[in-house]
């Protein structure tokens, strides 16, 4: 699946849904999930339906990549997607993860400025 | 009989296939008698009737399973067809390539592979009501999909 180049004058965001797919993925780097695995993992913050659709417009912003596994002999049915983070992905949730630090510690800066 | 009714393996779908173009063509054959309605109602007409006769033959005939009634007797009892697969060929037909591939191909992948996990353990129940589930899964998923798409639309629009 082609990824599409991330615009440069677009400041990207992530919605509640889309960080905490994110985070979970990126609690593993180098491993890739698949949806179910996303799902048990997120502990009820995530559910079944919304997952592969949250899933789908990570991967149209260009922050994971998705492939099918390779089919298993002592398996049989449809190989399930696999999906990983990016490095644009990692960098865009790292800064945003900066900036929402940067805006809790807001507070007891304007205190002290103050 | 027996031959007979080997000859027609799907003999319970056949409705699906005559039902719509014979209401169409009984509803135009009244249309022409009364000759109440514009013809281009009935050129309409006459195409969505063609249209759903070919929706029909898909899923009728698009997978027809080409053995007898003694050999799929034989067979009770174990899988004849995964779960999802008419789900996923009408979804294949009816959805973009992308959200078929995105949306609704992992979903019913998913599930397949919980459903087969379960059948491994000897869990029928579990597999019937992982099949329940992961069914209202796809469900789900196409309508938040779809409902998302006509959001982001609008606000595109708006914007």
């Amino acid at each position: 699946m082609a990824l599409k180049t991330p615009r440069e004058d677009k400041i990207p965001t992530v919605s509640g849904k889309e960080s905490v797919i994110l985070d979970l993925l990126l609690g593993q780097p180098t491993t890739e999930m698949y949806g179910l695995e996303i799902v048990r993992r997120s502990g009820k913050r995530l559910k079944r339906g919304t997952v592969y659709v949250t899933l789908s417009r990570l991967e149209d912003k260009g922050f994971i990549e998705s492939r099918e596994e390779a089919p298993k002999s002592d398996m049989p049915g449809m190989p399930r997607r696999l999906y990983k983070v990016t490095g644009h992905g990692q960098r865009v949730y790292a800064l945003l993860q900066k900036a929402r630090e940067a805006s809790l510690l807001l507070p007891a800066y304007s205190a002290v400025l103050s | 009989m027996r031959r007979l009714l080997e000859k027609c393996a799907l003999p319970y779908k056949w409705p699906l296939l005559v039902m719509f173009p014979v209401t169409g063509a009984l509803l135009d054959a009244y249309l022409v008698i009364h000759r109440s309605l514009s013809p281009l109602f009935l050129v309409i007409t006459a195409a969505s009737g063609v249209l759903y006769g070919m929706l029909s033959a898909f899923l009728v005939y698009g997978r027809r399973d080409k053995r007898g009634l003694s050999q799929v007797s034989q067979t009770m009892g174990q899988l004849v067809r995964p779960p999802g697969a008419l789900m996923s060929s009408a979804a294949r037909f009816l959805c973009t390539k992308k959200t078929y591939e995105l949306v609704v191909k992992p979903a019913i992948q998913d599930m397949r592979y919980e459903y087969f996990e379960a059948l491994a353990e000897r869990s029928k129940a579990r597999a019937l009501w992982l099949r329940i589930v992961g069914t209202m899964t796809v469900f789900a998923a196409l309508g938040l999909h779809k409902v998302t798409k006509i959001v982001w639309n609008v606000w595109h629009s708006i914007k």
